[in-house]
Protein backbone atom coordinates (compact mmCIF):
# COMPACT_ATOMS: atom_id res chain seq x y z
CA UNK A 1 0.00 0.00 0.00
CA UNK A 2 1.62 3.72 -1.09
CA UNK A 3 2.07 5.80 1.74
CA UNK A 4 0.79 9.21 0.02
CA UNK A 5 1.91 11.28 3.43
CA UNK A 6 5.81 11.72 1.93
CA UNK A 7 6.56 15.05 0.32
CA UNK A 8 8.73 17.88 0.44
CA UNK A 9 9.86 19.34 4.20
CA UNK A 10 12.77 21.32 3.70
CA UNK A 11 15.33 22.46 0.91
CA UNK A 12 18.99 23.48 1.39
CA UNK A 13 21.14 24.87 -1.89
CA UNK A 14 24.57 25.61 -2.44
CA UNK A 15 25.52 27.84 -5.27
CA UNK A 16 29.57 28.23 -6.01
CA UNK A 17 30.52 32.06 -5.28
CA UNK A 18 32.94 31.84 -8.65
CA UNK A 19 30.97 32.79 -11.83
CA UNK A 20 31.70 32.96 -15.52
CA UNK A 21 31.16 36.48 -17.26
CA UNK A 22 28.30 35.84 -19.72
CA UNK A 23 28.18 38.51 -21.57
CA UNK A 24 31.81 39.19 -23.07
CA UNK A 25 31.49 35.32 -23.59
CA UNK A 26 27.90 36.14 -26.20
CA UNK A 27 30.23 38.80 -27.80
CA UNK A 28 32.41 36.50 -28.23
CA UNK A 29 30.46 34.19 -30.04
CA UNK A 30 29.11 36.59 -32.38
CA UNK A 31 25.17 36.87 -30.47
CA UNK A 32 23.17 39.64 -30.95
CA UNK A 33 23.21 42.26 -27.88
CA UNK A 34 19.58 41.54 -26.43
CA UNK A 35 20.45 37.40 -26.73
CA UNK A 36 22.01 36.20 -23.37
CA UNK A 37 18.51 38.30 -22.12
CA UNK A 38 15.81 37.87 -24.11
CA UNK A 39 16.87 34.02 -25.31
CA UNK A 40 19.48 32.60 -22.91
CA UNK A 41 18.23 34.35 -19.59
CA UNK A 42 21.57 33.13 -17.58
CA UNK A 43 23.65 36.31 -17.43
CA UNK A 44 26.62 34.73 -14.32
CA UNK A 45 26.43 31.18 -14.31
CA UNK A 46 28.11 29.65 -11.17
CA UNK A 47 31.38 27.62 -11.35
CA UNK A 48 32.91 25.17 -8.67
CA UNK A 49 36.24 25.54 -7.58
CA UNK A 50 38.70 22.94 -8.97
CA UNK A 51 39.22 21.19 -5.93
CA UNK A 52 35.56 20.63 -5.01
CA UNK A 53 34.01 17.57 -5.89
CA UNK A 54 30.68 16.54 -6.54
CA UNK A 55 29.93 15.23 -3.24
CA UNK A 56 31.63 18.51 -2.03
CA UNK A 57 28.74 20.45 -3.38
CA UNK A 58 25.91 18.05 -1.74
CA UNK A 59 28.02 18.52 1.88
CA UNK A 60 27.05 22.29 1.32
CA UNK A 61 23.82 22.15 0.45
CA UNK A 62 23.17 19.83 3.56
CA UNK A 63 25.12 22.09 5.91
CA UNK A 64 22.37 24.69 4.48
CA UNK A 65 19.33 22.17 4.83
CA UNK A 66 20.55 21.97 8.33
CA UNK A 67 20.14 25.35 9.22
CA UNK A 68 16.67 24.69 7.95
CA UNK A 69 15.80 21.59 9.04
CA UNK A 70 17.66 20.99 12.29
CA UNK A 71 17.01 18.01 14.42
CA UNK A 72 14.35 16.62 11.86
CA UNK A 73 17.51 15.26 10.20
CA UNK A 74 18.09 12.91 12.83
CA UNK A 75 17.65 8.92 11.85
CA UNK A 76 17.08 9.46 7.94
CA UNK A 77 16.85 5.98 6.32
CA UNK A 78 18.03 7.12 2.87
CA UNK A 79 20.27 9.32 0.97
CA UNK A 80 20.21 9.40 -2.42
CA UNK A 81 22.66 11.40 -5.28
CA UNK A 82 20.85 12.40 -8.80
CA UNK A 83 24.05 13.06 -10.26
CA UNK A 84 25.57 12.27 -14.01
CA UNK A 85 28.59 13.73 -13.05
CA UNK A 86 30.27 11.96 -9.82
CA UNK A 87 33.44 11.99 -7.78
CA UNK A 88 36.06 10.01 -9.92
CA UNK A 89 34.57 7.58 -12.32
CA UNK A 90 31.46 7.03 -10.63
CA UNK A 91 32.86 3.97 -8.37
CA UNK A 92 32.69 3.92 -5.30
CA UNK A 93 29.01 5.95 -5.98
CA UNK A 94 28.57 9.61 -4.88
CA UNK A 95 26.38 8.87 -2.04
CA UNK A 96 28.72 6.42 -0.37
CA UNK A 97 30.94 9.32 -0.45
CA UNK A 98 28.55 11.86 0.54
CA UNK A 99 27.75 9.47 2.83
CA UNK A 100 31.26 9.14 4.66
CA UNK A 101 31.62 12.87 4.42
CA UNK A 102 28.35 13.47 6.50
CA UNK A 103 29.50 10.42 9.02
CA UNK A 104 25.58 9.09 8.59
CA UNK A 105 24.85 5.76 10.50
CA UNK A 106 25.19 2.57 8.62
CA UNK A 107 21.87 1.90 8.55
CA UNK A 108 20.85 4.67 6.23
CA UNK A 109 21.19 3.02 2.41
CA UNK A 110 22.73 5.30 -0.01
CA UNK A 111 22.54 5.11 -3.96
CA UNK A 112 23.07 7.41 -7.06
CA UNK A 113 20.24 8.04 -9.59
CA UNK A 114 21.49 8.64 -13.14
CA UNK A 115 19.55 11.09 -14.80
CA UNK A 116 19.66 14.65 -16.09
CA UNK A 117 16.99 17.62 -16.08
CA UNK A 118 14.48 15.21 -15.11
CA UNK A 119 16.01 13.74 -12.05
CA UNK A 120 14.81 15.75 -9.54
CA UNK A 121 11.31 14.96 -10.28
CA UNK A 122 11.84 11.58 -10.94
CA UNK A 123 13.90 11.08 -7.47
CA UNK A 124 10.93 11.92 -5.55
CA UNK A 125 8.90 9.00 -7.24
CA UNK A 126 11.73 6.87 -6.37
CA UNK A 127 12.42 8.24 -3.30
CA UNK A 128 8.97 8.10 -2.13
CA UNK A 129 8.62 4.96 -3.38
CA UNK A 130 11.68 3.45 -1.47
CA UNK A 131 10.31 4.83 1.98
CA UNK A 132 6.94 3.36 1.42
CA UNK A 133 8.80 -0.10 0.19
CA UNK A 134 11.11 -0.32 3.87
CA UNK A 135 8.85 1.27 5.87
CA UNK A 136 11.43 4.10 6.20
CA UNK A 137 10.49 7.86 7.34
CA UNK A 138 13.09 10.13 6.08
CA UNK A 139 15.53 10.57 3.06
CA UNK A 140 17.64 13.44 1.90
CA UNK A 141 17.46 13.85 -1.61
CA UNK A 142 20.30 15.46 -3.29
CA UNK A 143 20.59 16.84 -6.66
CA UNK A 144 24.36 18.00 -7.62
CA UNK A 145 25.17 17.39 -11.45
CA UNK A 146 28.35 20.21 -11.93
CA UNK A 147 28.40 20.49 -15.89
CA UNK A 148 31.72 22.48 -15.72
CA UNK A 149 33.47 19.54 -15.66
CA UNK A 150 32.06 18.34 -19.43
CA UNK A 151 31.63 22.11 -20.75
CA UNK A 152 33.17 22.89 -23.58
CA UNK A 153 33.68 26.74 -22.78
CA UNK A 154 34.56 27.17 -27.01
CA UNK A 155 31.39 25.60 -27.53
CA UNK A 156 28.63 28.52 -28.64
CA UNK A 157 25.18 25.86 -27.61
CA UNK A 158 26.46 24.85 -24.62
CA UNK A 159 28.83 27.25 -22.67
CA UNK A 160 26.41 29.94 -22.02
CA UNK A 161 23.99 27.83 -20.27
CA UNK A 162 24.94 26.12 -17.90
CA UNK A 163 25.60 26.45 -13.96
CA UNK A 164 26.87 24.45 -10.74
CA UNK A 165 25.03 24.19 -7.87
CA UNK A 166 23.48 21.66 -5.70
CA UNK A 167 20.40 21.17 -3.70
CA UNK A 168 18.90 18.95 -0.66
CA UNK A 169 15.78 17.87 -0.32
CA UNK A 170 14.40 16.10 2.73
CA UNK A 171 11.72 13.88 2.41
CA UNK A 172 9.35 12.88 5.23
CA UNK A 173 5.43 12.10 6.48
CA UNK A 174 5.79 15.69 7.90
CA UNK A 175 6.17 17.76 4.84
CA UNK A 176 5.23 21.29 3.26
CA UNK A 177 4.10 20.18 0.05
CA UNK A 178 2.44 16.22 -0.60
CA UNK A 179 4.00 14.57 -3.87
CA UNK A 180 1.11 14.21 -5.98
CA UNK A 181 0.78 11.32 -9.03
CA UNK A 182 3.25 11.34 -11.88
CA UNK A 183 3.44 11.81 -15.68
CA UNK A 184 6.72 10.76 -16.86
CA UNK A 185 8.63 9.80 -20.92
CA UNK A 186 11.20 9.12 -22.34
CA UNK A 187 12.27 9.26 -26.74
CA UNK A 188 15.31 7.17 -26.40
CA UNK A 189 15.76 7.59 -30.28
CA UNK A 190 16.78 11.35 -29.21
CA UNK A 191 19.31 10.14 -27.16
CA UNK A 192 22.58 11.73 -28.59
CA UNK A 193 20.68 14.78 -28.31
CA UNK A 194 22.07 15.91 -25.22
CA UNK A 195 25.21 13.63 -24.72
CA UNK A 196 28.83 13.70 -23.54
CA UNK A 197 31.81 12.26 -25.93
CA UNK A 198 34.43 10.01 -25.43
CA UNK A 199 36.43 13.15 -25.12
CA UNK A 200 34.54 14.26 -22.46
CA UNK A 201 32.95 16.92 -23.50
CA UNK A 202 29.50 17.72 -23.33
CA UNK A 203 27.19 18.48 -26.70
CA UNK A 204 23.90 19.53 -27.43
CA UNK A 205 21.51 19.49 -30.35
CA UNK A 206 19.66 22.70 -29.17
CA UNK A 207 16.70 22.50 -32.14
CA UNK A 208 16.05 18.45 -31.46
CA UNK A 209 15.80 19.49 -27.30
CA UNK A 210 13.85 22.42 -28.11
CA UNK A 211 11.46 20.29 -30.44
CA UNK A 212 11.41 17.66 -27.78
CA UNK A 213 10.60 20.09 -24.98
CA UNK A 214 8.37 22.14 -26.73
CA UNK A 215 6.05 19.25 -28.13
CA UNK A 216 6.01 16.88 -24.89
CA UNK A 217 6.25 18.68 -21.71
CA UNK A 218 3.14 20.54 -21.82
CA UNK A 219 0.68 17.08 -22.65
CA UNK A 220 2.99 16.12 -19.35
CA UNK A 221 1.76 18.43 -17.70
CA UNK A 222 -2.17 18.44 -18.47
CA UNK A 223 -2.17 14.84 -18.07
CA UNK A 224 -0.35 15.15 -14.53
CA UNK A 225 -3.14 17.78 -13.70
CA UNK A 226 -5.86 15.33 -14.91
CA UNK A 227 -3.90 12.36 -12.44
CA UNK A 228 -4.54 14.63 -9.75
CA UNK A 229 -7.98 15.76 -10.09
CA UNK A 230 -6.61 19.15 -11.30
CA UNK A 231 -6.93 21.72 -13.87
CA UNK A 232 -5.29 24.88 -14.76
CA UNK A 233 -7.38 27.14 -12.46
CA UNK A 234 -5.93 25.22 -9.55
CA UNK A 235 -2.96 25.71 -9.88
CA UNK A 236 -0.57 28.98 -8.07
CA UNK A 237 3.12 27.95 -9.72
CA UNK A 238 4.49 26.74 -12.04
CA UNK A 239 8.50 25.22 -11.77
CA UNK A 240 9.29 24.14 -15.50
CA UNK A 241 12.94 23.10 -15.39
CA UNK A 242 15.17 26.22 -16.98
CA UNK A 243 16.86 25.06 -18.94
CA UNK A 244 17.08 28.99 -21.06
CA UNK A 245 14.59 31.69 -20.62
CA UNK A 246 13.12 31.23 -24.62
CA UNK A 247 12.19 26.97 -23.66
CA UNK A 248 10.62 28.72 -20.17
CA UNK A 249 8.66 30.99 -22.76
CA UNK A 250 8.01 29.03 -25.05
CA UNK A 251 6.68 26.30 -22.54
CA UNK A 252 4.31 29.11 -20.77
CA UNK A 253 3.10 30.32 -24.07
CA UNK A 254 2.41 26.81 -24.99
CA UNK A 255 0.37 26.13 -21.76
CA UNK A 256 -1.43 29.60 -22.51
CA UNK A 257 -0.51 30.69 -18.54
CA UNK A 258 1.25 33.78 -18.07
CA UNK A 259 5.26 34.01 -18.33
CA UNK A 260 7.27 34.72 -15.64
CA UNK A 261 10.51 36.49 -15.20
CA UNK A 262 13.54 33.69 -15.92
CA UNK A 263 14.18 32.07 -12.73
CA UNK A 264 17.79 31.16 -12.75
CA UNK A 265 20.55 33.61 -14.03
CA UNK A 266 22.67 31.42 -11.94
CA UNK A 267 22.47 28.89 -14.78
CA UNK A 268 21.04 25.77 -15.43
CA UNK A 269 21.94 23.72 -12.79
CA UNK A 270 20.01 20.60 -14.34
CA UNK A 271 18.47 17.87 -11.63
CA UNK A 272 19.18 21.13 -9.14
CA UNK A 273 16.68 23.47 -10.89
CA UNK A 274 13.34 22.82 -9.57
CA UNK A 275 14.49 22.71 -5.94
CA UNK A 276 16.51 26.05 -5.90
CA UNK A 277 13.73 27.79 -7.23
CA UNK A 278 10.85 25.78 -4.83
CA UNK A 279 13.30 26.55 -1.78
CA UNK A 280 11.91 30.22 -2.04
CA UNK A 281 8.36 29.74 -2.64
CA UNK A 282 5.98 30.05 0.06
CA UNK A 283 3.90 26.52 0.67
CA UNK A 284 1.36 29.08 2.25
CA UNK A 285 0.74 31.75 -0.99
CA UNK A 286 1.82 28.83 -3.57
CA UNK A 287 -0.06 25.74 -2.30
CA UNK A 288 -0.54 24.26 -6.01
CA UNK A 289 2.77 23.40 -7.70
CA UNK A 290 3.25 21.71 -10.73
CA UNK A 291 6.82 21.09 -11.19
CA UNK A 292 8.12 19.59 -14.49
CA UNK A 293 11.78 18.39 -15.70
CA UNK A 294 12.73 17.84 -18.99
CA UNK A 295 16.54 16.73 -20.60
CA UNK A 296 18.93 14.26 -20.95
CA UNK A 297 17.33 11.17 -21.91
CA UNK A 298 15.98 12.49 -23.68
CA UNK A 299 12.96 12.61 -21.05
CA UNK A 300 10.78 13.88 -18.50
CA UNK A 301 9.03 13.71 -15.27
CA UNK A 302 6.08 15.90 -14.17
CA UNK A 303 4.27 15.99 -10.65
CA UNK A 304 2.17 17.89 -8.78
CA UNK A 305 3.41 19.71 -4.90
CA UNK A 306 0.31 20.31 -3.07
CA UNK A 307 0.78 22.51 0.15
CA UNK A 308 0.00 20.61 3.61
CA UNK A 309 0.97 23.53 5.44
CA UNK A 310 -1.59 25.97 7.15
CA UNK B 1 1.64 22.94 -49.18
CA UNK B 2 3.71 25.18 -47.48
CA UNK B 3 3.48 28.70 -49.11
CA UNK B 4 5.81 31.61 -48.40
CA UNK B 5 3.03 33.11 -46.77
CA UNK B 6 3.36 30.38 -44.26
CA UNK B 7 6.89 30.81 -43.28
CA UNK B 8 6.01 34.45 -43.14
CA UNK B 9 3.71 33.81 -40.59
CA UNK B 10 5.53 31.34 -38.79
CA UNK B 11 8.57 34.04 -38.61
CA UNK B 12 6.38 36.38 -37.35
CA UNK B 13 4.81 34.46 -34.90
CA UNK B 14 8.43 33.14 -33.75
CA UNK B 15 10.15 37.01 -33.29
CA UNK B 16 8.14 39.65 -31.74
CA UNK B 17 8.47 42.92 -33.49
CA UNK B 18 10.20 41.80 -36.71
CA UNK B 19 8.98 42.48 -40.25
CA UNK B 20 8.43 39.14 -41.88
CA UNK B 21 6.80 40.63 -44.79
CA UNK B 22 10.47 42.37 -45.78
CA UNK B 23 12.08 39.96 -45.13
CA UNK B 24 13.85 38.96 -48.93
CA UNK B 25 12.77 35.87 -49.39
CA UNK B 26 16.80 34.63 -50.03
CA UNK B 27 17.95 37.10 -47.38
CA UNK B 28 19.97 34.71 -44.56
CA UNK B 29 18.04 34.63 -41.71
CA UNK B 30 21.15 34.77 -39.35
CA UNK B 31 22.04 38.26 -41.45
CA UNK B 32 18.85 39.37 -40.98
CA UNK B 33 18.76 38.52 -37.09
CA UNK B 34 16.72 35.80 -36.67
CA UNK B 35 18.95 33.51 -34.29
CA UNK B 36 18.49 29.70 -33.59
CA UNK B 37 15.82 29.89 -31.14
CA UNK B 38 13.85 31.67 -33.64
CA UNK B 39 14.74 29.32 -36.73
CA UNK B 40 13.64 26.65 -34.60
CA UNK B 41 10.84 27.90 -33.59
CA UNK B 42 9.78 28.45 -37.71
CA UNK B 43 10.64 24.88 -38.34
CA UNK B 44 8.49 23.23 -35.48
CA UNK B 45 5.65 25.70 -36.62
CA UNK B 46 5.53 24.66 -40.04
CA UNK B 47 6.00 20.87 -38.89
CA UNK B 48 3.30 21.33 -36.52
CA UNK B 49 1.02 22.93 -39.22
CA UNK B 50 1.94 20.32 -42.25
CA UNK B 51 3.10 17.30 -40.80
CA UNK B 52 6.57 18.11 -42.70
CA UNK B 53 9.83 16.81 -40.74
CA UNK B 54 12.34 18.61 -41.19
CA UNK B 55 16.14 17.51 -40.41
CA UNK B 56 17.85 17.63 -37.17
CA UNK B 57 20.84 19.34 -38.86
CA UNK B 58 18.73 22.64 -40.82
CA UNK B 59 21.53 24.67 -40.95
CA UNK B 60 20.96 24.59 -44.73
CA UNK B 61 17.59 26.24 -44.31
CA UNK B 62 18.73 29.52 -43.79
CA UNK B 63 16.25 31.84 -45.45
CA UNK B 64 12.40 31.48 -46.93
CA UNK B 65 13.61 30.37 -50.07
CA UNK B 66 15.68 27.14 -48.94
CA UNK B 67 12.86 26.19 -46.29
CA UNK B 68 10.09 26.15 -49.39
CA UNK B 69 12.46 23.96 -51.31
CA UNK B 70 13.09 21.53 -48.88
CA UNK B 71 9.20 21.70 -48.43
CA UNK B 72 8.20 21.21 -51.64
CA UNK B 73 11.26 18.63 -52.40
CA UNK B 74 9.53 16.37 -49.72
CA UNK B 75 5.99 17.33 -50.86
CA UNK B 76 6.64 15.99 -54.50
Amino acid sequence: MQNDTFGVAAIGTYLPVETQGNESLATQFGFADDFLSSKIGVTAPRRKSSSEETSDLCVRAFEDLRNRAGDRLDDVDLIVVVTQNPDGHGLPHTSAIVHQKLDLPKRCFAFDISLGCSGFVAALAITKGYLSATGGRKAILFTADPYSKVLDREDRNTALIFGDGACATLICETPAWRIGAFDFGTDGKKSAALSVTPEAKLVMNGRSVFDFCALNVPGSVERALTANGLTKQDVDGYVLHPGSRYIVDTLHDRLKVPRIPFPAPYGNTVSSSIPMILRNMDPVVQRTVVVSGFGVGLSWATTVLRSVTP
Amino acid sequence: MITEQDVRKAIAKARDNFDADALPIDADFGDAGLDSLDQASVLLELQEATGIEFPEDASNLNSIEAVLHYAQSRQS
